[in-house]
This record gives C-alpha cells, structure tokens and sequence, in this order.
C-alpha cells in the first residue's frame, strides 16, 4: 500500500505539472495581443504580399521606365526592369482597384470598387485616399435631390407656359429623377457602394473618374474636392461608364454599357451620345494616328471611326472573345487583348485585324507596350510578359519584398 | 516477460507476503488435473469467441474525437461534403489525347458500367458524358451554355472539334480533363448507405467491383486505368493490413526452430508455442467479449503476445530442465520451476501491462484500443505461461536430450558471457558509459528533425510504390487538384452566411491562407460570389470583387454548389489546398488560420471554426501526437520507475535499469528522423510499449544480480552467473520478440512496416543495454555492501535463497 500511494504521489505531481502546463499555455494565450474586430475594406491598408503578381490585375500603365499595375485587395505593384520584377506600394485600402492614371512621372490616380479614389504622388510608391463610394452616395444623393426639384421646378414652368410637349418631357424626366434619387436614397442608407471603372486627368488638377450606373466625378484641385457630374452627360438609363479617352485637348470619349458612346468637345463639360453600331457593351475606347478612334467590348465586337464618333462601323476581328483592353504602337499598330485568350493586332490604324489565342487562354484586362518591344499583360493569372505575336515569354516573373 | 532468477532459488522479493507464495502453487498443483480441466474448457470457450473477433475499419477511430477541430468538423459532418464518400476514375489514353472516337467511346461505356456500381449516387455523377457538366458563354442575351458533349455528337471529326470548344468554354480543364488532354476524370459520388438496404458503404465490396467491372475489363494498349479516393484507399488499406495475419504464421515457425536449438527437446519447443498460441486465442477471445474488433493497429498485439508468451515459456522449461537433471519427477520439476519464477514472471508482466496502459493517455481511439488490448494480452499471459505451461509439463515432463543439454549450459563457461562480463571491469565499463554518452548525444542531435505526423506524400498509410499511391500521383500530376485539403469554417448568424462582413471576411482569410507558404490556393462561397458577379457583369473582370448591395451578394450566391454553404445558410466552408501533408505545412496552415481566427472570436458577424478536411483532422491527430508525445514519456517512465522501486526499493538499481532505456529511447528518435518516419498514431505507441517491455530485461538481469551480490559474489563474479542463465533468457527473449515484429517490415502498410522497424530497434537495443551498459553503470553506481547491509537488516544472517 506504501509503495501504491507513492506511486499515486508521483502520478500526483506529474499532474501537477501538467496542469502548470496548461495554466502556461491558456496564460501565453490571453496574454497575446487582441487582434482588431472587422475593419472596413476602406479602412484596411493592404497586406504585404509577394504573391499580388499572379492573382487578379486589372489596369496597368507605364510611366517613364516604370510600370504600375493595379488590382483586387488593394494591390498596386510596379516594376523598374519591364515587368520582371516588381514591388508592392503602400495603399491604405483593401478594396478591389479597377484603374490606375498617370499625368507626369510623379502624380497618378487609381480609381476601384466601393468608388475608392487614391493619389500618388512620388511615383506610385504610397498612396492615399481621397475618396470613396460613402462621399459619393452623399454626392449623388444630393445632386438627385437637386434633379428632382430642377425638374419639379421645370414641371411647373412648362405647365405655366402650357407647351404639351414641354410637359412631357418635363415629366419623363422628372420620373427619371424620382427614380435616381429613390436609388440614391436607398444606397446612401444601406451604405451599398459602386464601383469605379476608369478615369482620366487632364494635368495634375483637372480630371474625371467614371463607374458603374453612370457614376462620373469631376475634380478641379487634383483630387481634394469632387463634383458630381452625371449631369452633364446624355445617359439617361444610368448605363456604366466603362473606359474614357482623351483624343485632344479638347475631345474626349467614353463608352459603356449596351452599347453607350458618348463624346465631349469641350473638355469633359458636356457629353453627348453617338450613334451606336451595336446594342452590346464596350469596354475600352482608344484613340490612333490619323483621328481614328476604336471602341472595343462584348464578343469580340470591335467598331471604329475616323471622324471623332459622327460615324462608326463594326470591323471583322474574327474573334468572338470579349475584348477589355488595348494599347497602340506609335499611334499606328493596335493591340487588343480579352477574355478566353484573346489577342489582337490591328494593323493600318485598326483596319486589318489578325486574331491569335495566347497559351492558357486565360481573361487578360490590360496591356502596355514596354520600352524593350514586349508587352506587359495583366488579368486573372495576374502578370503577363509577351512578344510582339502574342506568344507568352519564357521569363521568371517574381515579386520582392518592400 | 522476459526471465528470470536461478529457477532453483527463491526470490528475493515477493508481491503480498511471504508467507502467500506457496499456497499459490499448493492450490494449483494439488488440482492440477482439475485446473487443466477448466483451463482448457476456458480456451475452447475463448477460442469460439476469437473465431467471432470482427476486422474493425471504423475510419473514425484514427481520429482524437475530443479535439477541437474535430469537435468542430462534427458538428458540421452534415455539412460538409468531406469528400471522404467519392471516388475518381481517371481514364487515360495511353497513345495520344482524348480527342477521339475510340477513347470517347471507351469512356461512354465506362461511365454506363460506374452508373451501376453499387453505392454510386447517380444524380452527382460527373464526367464528361454526364449532362451536368455544361459550357457556357456570356453573350448580349445574357447566358447561353450546354452539355460538353453536344447532343448531336457522332464521333465524327466535327462533333469532336465541337466537343474540344465545349470543354474549354467549360472551365473543366484541370477538373475532369487533364491538363495536357490526354485523359478524363469520373467523378463518383457515393452514399453513405446503400439507399435500398440502409446498410453502410462496404469500402471492400466497392473496391473489389471497381476494379473488376472497370480497371480489369478496360485496361488495355490504349487505355489506363486510375482510380483513387478515400473508400478505395481504405479497402486498399485493410486488405494489405490484415494480410500481415499471414506473417505470424512465419513467426511462429521461426521462434519454433530458435525454440528447439535452445531446448533441445521437442516437447519442451511444442508446449511453449502452444501455450503462446493459447495466449493470443485468449487475448482475441477477451477482445470479442468486451466488444472490440480489430483494426490494423491492433494486429500488432497477437505478434507481441506470442513472442512475451515464448519468452516467459522458454524460462518454464529452462527451469525444469535443471530441475529434472537434478532427479525432480516430473511434476516436482514443473512445480520448483513455477516455483522460483511465477513472482517475477507476474511482475514483469504486470508491469508491461501497466507500462502500456500509460497509452490510454493518448485521446485517440486507436491508440487507447491498442493499450488495452496489449494490456489484456500480457494479463492472460500470466495464465497460460505461466500457469498452464507448467501444468502441461507436469503431465508431459521433458525429453533427456533436454535435460543434458541444460546441464551442459550450466557447467559451461561460455566464452561470449565470459566476454561480456568484462563489462564490469572499471575500464571497460568507462568506456561503455562514454560510449553511451556519445550515443546519445549523437542521438540527441541526430533526433532533431524528428517530425510530428506522416511525411510522405499521398496516402501515406501506403507505400508509395504500392498502386494507389501511384495512381494518386497520376492525378495530382495531371490535374489542378490537391489531395491534402484544409477547410475552415465560417460560422454566421442564421441566414447571415452572406453578409458583406461576412463574405469580406472569409475573402480576407482566404488571401491570407493563399500567402501562406505550402498554401495552393482557397476557395468558397466568396469565390462563387465573385465568379458570378462577373458573369452578371458580362464577363467583366473588373466585376469580380464582393458588392456591398446584399440583393447582389444575394442573388450571387442563389446558385452555389451544395458545399459552398449549409442549409440554413449559418456557415460557409473555406476550403484551402496545400501542396502536401507535412506537418510543418499543416502546422503553418493551421497557426495562420487559428491567428486570424482569433481575430474574429466576438464577432458577430462571423467566426471562424478550425478544421476540416483531411488535412484539419491530421493537423489536430497532429496536435495530440505531439502533445502526448513528452506526456506519455513522463508517464511511462514514471511507471517502470516506480515499479522498479517498488520491487527494489533502491535508487541507484533505478538509475542502472532505466538509464539503458532512456538510451534506447533517445536512439529510437534519432533512426525514426533518420528515415524519415514520423511520430504518428503508428508509432507513438512503440515507444511506450518498446520501454514497457524493456524495462524486464533490466529487472530479471538487475534482480539475478543483486542476490548473488548478497550471496557475496564479487560484482565480475556475480555478473558472469547471472549472464549464463537470465542472461542468456534475456538474449533469447530480445530475438524472439525481435523476430516476432520484425516480419512487420514486410508489410504493404507503411505504418506497419514502421512500427516493424521500429519495436525490431528498441526490442535488440534494450537487449543490449541490459546486458553492457547496465553492468558498466553498476560499477560506478552499485554498492555491494550497503546491498547486503540493508539485506542483512531486513533478513538476519539468512542466505537469500535458503529463506523459507
């Protein structure tokens, strides 16, 4: 019996310890710094990867040497050595990025989902937020509140003055705006955002940034202040703006969904619809030599002009792959690259059009030509390099840390 | 087990009183014909119960069921589509890619043979021939889309073109067509039961259907044949595990021949083996009794019982041996021999059953099963080898040739024992424990990357050689698909399971997880969610990111895969790929998991429950392995500590018993991180049962030792005559058992095979410490005269073996 409790005195003791153990481990485990509950996506920074190179790119540009892409949970990546190496910019948002703009080497926007603005302005290395989809509920909200009364107040004048057809039209559009702003009501409340699709600036003050439902800001202050602008653009159904161009100093171009055209003559002012050659979306507009504008979108569908949008046509790309984005060798070749592998080359200012299938036949959304001849793809698989035939190069592509 | 004192000398020690020992042999010898009786009546009996004794394949009992994880996993199992109920057919073309009539043919007919095999869930098939695996496109109308294989297909060269588009509009590539087009997958999903017969899935009948209705019959020049998946894997696994049945006839047969070179008396070969046998038959019978069934783990138990059973035998017939060439009859010869040897035989083996039962530490079923059933196996021993044994002989008596060469052993002077005794020379002896001390350091350090879990890819229960293993090799090869799988999951309010915080959330874990190195990828409800919005937005990419409108994030989800979320859309799966099953993989996984988890631990929006999925039960059997790793150690050695104590009551014959065996522990770490095998369910118990047993060869040298150190013996003296006969058992005791798990290596089952290589090591290696290294250390630890001193203030003047 002596020799059992002893036994059970050890058994005691090395129970002992264990439960020391165990008061160790819970201890370690509360003492361990609380983690932060959910954080909004806008009020993320984006997590330090190595891998933003191989997961979805949306946009990319090229800035002098330098190349900047853009893309989901925040990622914005740029390369010195033609997209060989890249590394990953200080963003202070997760939220997916649609668009990235530069006017010089220093000072560039990039425009996403939940309208998230961000600027750079030392090359795309940190960048900050401006703006993003709760100022531009408000934006809305109070621009469709102003809408409405516009066209109450036109209602009443038109009955005033009895024209038939004034009133009519008064109140379609008075209905169009008790729609939008009913719309608007209902986003402002439930926070629900939209995204950003594309953007252009004029110089480092003057710019717009263009999105989903017909959304379109204008900045005067380089990003400090925006102004709704739908306004001032012919989209009565509130289609998305998908991609806008610059054609000249004064001459610009968006198109968007189900078939929307639109160009301005007076700088972004005013935007008035074209006739369109096709029902589908287009989702990317560019601009050759010569005063030839593309415009390019769902199923391979590809129209071109050669006098500012008066007249369009649709061009035989012998694809039937949606197309989403493009980029021209010295105003002349176009090169035009989609969804299911698609590659295109348009030479003759996009009048002849040869179609290849890129290996993997993965969705690409953006292209640039490098200061070396090859291209730079971005899309689903992320980072691309290509020759000029489409055909992928056999390079390492890696990302570094910082 | 293993033996023993000078059969003809009384012990020194004793379990209850001194005075209880001979009733014991009065009772069972003054009825020796009556208890003879009853224990053959009990074999018959026990035998009947063996013959009922069921294979036990339960999958869940490899699982640590109180785990977290695993609690977690069950409380979701209906959830979660575990992906153990499924098996792949890949059909390969051997001579070019499947664009083809023959090879689309080929595959039609064997997706109509899969329809039928027995436990296929027929509405879930997949393969290319199955009208659930569609194209689709996105154009101005919104979605267009059909079956892959187009309703007018007639093998002609056009409906073969038409057939290649559809499966690249498919997004089927790396799913149910290979990467390089040169074979298909049928993806067949199975019931848990039989939906006629309510039975459960019989992984066998459907392995066995497999591979005669499907792998024989199709396997030709131009087509192979791969089939893997969890119920194949386990009829794969038992069939090669209960084949090692087949091995303990061959380890019956050699123990027989090393039997008879030792005895020299066929009689004295026979009723050992047969007593041993009777051992395993009792121990199967109990099994049945209380219930269990046995399972690949506990096939080791009959082989360790077998070979204790021997060893403890062969001791019996040594000692009548000795005691009939002294002129004993027969049943005094038997009767001396229980005698001087049934006290330490019980200690020994008790102690071995309580060494094993430090298993029941360990929280997984297999493990717990084993211990008992290891435990009973050495219990019963004590009945039929020690018992039993002595009165059979008693009736049968041993041959002359068995006595003479007894006699012979014990008048001569072996030269290899001569040889050994030196080891209690002051020189040798320091040289062994230096010697020992650079073993183990170099085993220290050679133990450094001993890994926790199974370390080879695939099924690592299989060799990688074996069929499975390669065709699960093909697979991964040829498809974009892993086999180890993490899945953690999202728990959210009712109805919640797609809130934007929700689905932000699992988007964020899913990122991390993807960050994290030996992490594939991650997919989820998210996933859909984005692939969807896209698709909603014509194809858009810059659609594919989580909207903020619920309605979208509503409608984006209506028609998910069942999988991707539960009934009452309360959790989401997050179901991450890893490269492999390593433990470091699993660990980095599982700690970036559990990290981020914590993070979310009051939310109300969503929570995140660790895991799922064969790589979440591994991470957690994992976690317990390394957990009861030390413990079980701690246990086990506190066990044969205090036991030694208890039959010692001396310090320093502690610290000579266990030293070799901590050597051999230490060692027994360095050659598994050497080979590469990992501390698993396998062999985490043979380390408790490689000491367990060990620690007897110790206590009989130990035990024979110290009395002739009282009779007076110089320490080289008494060491010689205790080599000549406990040694001599204790060498004969290593090789039987050696011998006896050491056909495991053989095995199909890696893990068998393991555990052969490893109990093999510790049974010799224990064997050599008690008969160098605890010798040596008695030189420097041992005090002769304090051991007679306390003798003699205990007994008196009294010789031990003349006590009584």
């Amino acid at each position: 019996m002596r020799t059992l409790f002893s036994v059970g005195a050890v058994l005691r003791s090395a129970n002992r310890f264990i439960s020391i153990n165990i008061l160790v481990a819970a201890f370690g485990l509360t003492a361990m710094p609380s983690m932060a509950q959910w954080q909004d996506p806008l009020d993320t920074p984006a997590m330090a990867t190595t891998k933003a190179h191989e997961s979805l790119l949306l946009d990319i540009v090229a800035v002098g040497e330098r190349l900047i892409a853009v893309g989901e949970r925040g990622h914005i990546i740029f390369s010195d050595d033609q997209g060989r190496t890249w590394r990953q910019a200080k963003v202070p948002v997760i939220t997916t990025l649609t668009a990235v703009y530069f006017v010089n080497e220093n000072t560039g926007w990039a425009v996403g989902h939940d309208a998230v603005v961000l600027k750079t302005e030392d090359g795309g290395l940190t960048w900050s937020k401006q703006f993003d989809g709760f100022q531009a509920n408000e934006m809305v909200l109070n621009q469709a509140k102003k809408a409405k009364e516009f066209y109450e107040d036109e209602l009443s004048k038109a009955m005033v003055i009895g024209s038939e057809t004034r009133i009519s039209l008064a109140e379609e559009s008075l209905e169009n705006a008790t729609f939008a702003l009913e719309d608007a009501q209902i986003d402002f409340e439930d926070r629900s955002t939209k995204p950003l699709l594309d953007l252009w600036f004029k110089n480092t003050r003057e710019g717009f940034v263009i999105g989903a439902y017909g959304m379109i800001f204008k900045t005067m202050d380089g990003g400090n202040t925006w102004s709704a602008w739908s306004r001032h653009v012919e989209n009565p159904d509130r289609f998305h703006l998908n991609s806008i161009t610059r054609i000249d100093d004064q001459r610009l171009m968006m198109v968007g969904e189900a078939g929307l055209m639109l160009r301005s003559q007076d700088g972004g002012e005013t935007w008035k619809q074209m006739l369109s050659p096709y029902d589908g979306s287009f989702f990317g507009v560019m601009s050759l030599a010569g005063n030839v504008q593309l415009a390019f979108g769902l199923r391979g569908n590809l129209a071109r002009s050669d006098n500012f949008g008066l007249s369009w046509r649709l061009e035989d790309t012998h694809t039937h792959q949606t197309l989403m984005g493009a980029t021209d060798h010295l105003g002349r070749i176009a090169y035009i690259v989609g969804n299911g592998g698609a590659f295109l080359k348009g030479i003759d200012a996009g009048q002849k059009w040869e179609s290849q299938t890129r290996e993997g036949r993965d969705n690409a959304s953006a292209i640039v030509e490098t200061a070396s001849g090859d291209f730079v793809m971005v899309g689903e698989s992320g980072v691309e390099i290509l020759d000029k035939t489409g055909e992928r190069l056999a390079v390492e592509i890696t990302s570094i840390e910082g | 087990m293993s033996q023993k004192d000078m059969p003809n000398t009384e012990p020194e020690h004793y379990i209850i009183t001194p005075d209880a020992e001979p009733f014991l042999e009065k009772l069972l010898f003054s009825r020796r014909g009556l208890f003879l009786v009853f224990l053959i009546a009990l074999t018959a009996f026990l035998a009947f119960s063996a013959s009922q004794v069921g294979l036990d394949s339960r999958s869940e009992k490899y699982i640590p069921l109180q785990h977290q994880y695993i609690q977690n996993h069950m409380r979701h199992a209906n959830d979660l589509s575990s992906g153990l109920n499924n098996i792949k057919i890949v059909v390969a073309n051997k001579n070019g890619d499947i664009f083809n009539a023959d090879y689309m043919e080929t595959l039609r007919q064997i997706n109509d043979e899969v329809f039928y095999i027995k436990g296929a869930d027929r509405s879930k098939l997949k393969s290319m021939w199955t009208p659930n695996i569609r194209w689709t496109e996105v154009t101005e109308e919104g979605f267009q889309g059909g079956p892959v294989i187009p309703a007018t297909y007639d093998g002609s060269e056009e409906s073969i073109n038409q057939l290649r588009e559809n499966i690249l509009r498919s997004g089927q590539v790396g799913r149910l067509v290979a990467n390089d087009f040169t074979s298909t997958m049928i993806d067949v999903p199975l019931y848990e039961t039989d939906p006629e017969t309510g039975n459960a899935l019989n992984p066998k009948e459907l392995a066995n259907a497999l591979e005669e209705k499907i792998r024989d019959k199709y396997t030709s020049d131009s087509i192979s044949i791969h089939i893997i998946g969890f119920p194949k894997k386990m009829a794969d696994l038992m069939e090669g595990a209960f084949n090692v049945g087949l091995f303990f006839l061959g380890a019956i047969f050699i123990t027989a021949i090393l039997l008879y070179m030792y005895s020299r008396c066929i009689k004295g070969t026979l009723i050992p083996v047969i007593c041993s046998i009777v051992a395993v038959i009792w121990q199967l019978g109990l099994l049945n009794l209380i219930g269990f069934g046995i399972d690949p783990y506990s096939m080791l138990v009959p082989f360790l019982v077998f070979a204790i059973g021997i060893s403890h035998g062969v001791q019996i017939i040594n000692g009548i041996a000795i005691e009939a060439g002294k002129g004993a009859s027969r049943e005094m010869a038997a009767r001396l021999a229980f005698r001087g040897l049934y006290v330490p035989g019980m200690l020994a083996l008790l102690s071995d059953a309580i060494g094993f039962l430090t298993l029941l530490f360990i929280d997984i079923t297999v493990i717990k099963e084993l211990a008992i059933a290891a435990s009973i196996g050495v219990a019963v021993i004590i009945v039929t080898n020690l018992f039993l044994l002595p009165l059979l002989m008693s009736y049968v008596g041993i041959s002359r040739s068995g006595v003479v060469h007894a006699q012979k052993v014990e008048a001569s002077e072996p030269k290899l024992w001569k040889f050994v005794a030196n080891f209690t020379h002051k020189k040798v002896a320091s040289t062994a424990i230096i010697v020992a001390i650079g073993l183990a350091v170099a085993g220290v350090i050679g133990s450094q990357d001993l890994k926790i879990g199974d370390l080879d890819k695939g099924a690592p229960e299989l060799r990688q050689d074996s069929r499975y293993n390669q065709d699960n090799a093909f697979v991964v090869d040829n498809y974009s698909t892993s086999s180890d799988v993490l899945v953690i999951m999202a728990e959210t309010p009712r109805e919640q399971c797609a809130s934007y915080e929700a689905l932000d959330a699992i988007d964020r874990l899913m990122w991390t997880m993807e960050n994290v190195k030996g992490v594939q990828s991650a997919v989820s409800l998210v996933s859909v969610s984005k692939l969807v919005s896209k698709g909603m937005n014509e194809g858009n990419l810059k659609w594919s990111a989580l909207s903020r409108n619920q309605n979208i994030l509503n409608s984006s989800i209506q028609r998910a895969p069942s999988g991707m979320l539960n009934q009452d859309c309360s959790m989401v799966p997050v179901i991450i790929f890893l490269n492999d099953h390593k433990a470091e993989t699993l660990e980095r996984a599982v700690n970036t998991a559990a990290e981020f988890a914590a993070g979310y631990e009051n939310n109300e929006a969503v929570q995140f429950k660790l895991a799922s999925g064969n790589a979440g039960v591994e991470a957690a059997t994992n976690q317990v392995i390394a957990d009861a790793q030390t413990l079980m150690l701690i246990f086990v050695y506190i066990v044969v500590s205090a036991l030694c104590f208890i039959t010692f009551r001396s310090i320093r014959a502690i610290i000579c018993i266990i030293t070799p065996l901590a050597l051999t522990s230490i060692l027994c770490q360095a050659l598994m991180a050497q080979m590469g095998i990992g501390v698993k369910v396998a062999t985490l118990p043979v380390i408790a049962l490689g000491v367990g047993i060990g620690v007897d060869y110790g206590i009989y040298i130990y035990s024979r030792l110290e009395a002739l150190l009282i009779e007076g013996k110089n320490l080289h003296q008494a060491f010689f005559e205790t080599l000549k006969t406990t040694g001599k058992a204790v060498s004969f005791t290593g090789l039987t058992l050696a011998i006896g798990v050491g056909t495991w290596i053989w095995s199909p089952i890696k893990f068998q095979a393991d555990m052969g290589i490893l109990l093999t090591f510790m049974f010799l290696w224990n064997m050599f410490g008690a008969l160098l290294l605890l010798p040596a250390l008695s030189r420097f630890v041992l005090k002769p005269e304090q051991i007679i001193a306390k003798h003699q203030a205990k007994h008196g003047e009294a010789h031990p073996a003349e006590q009584l």
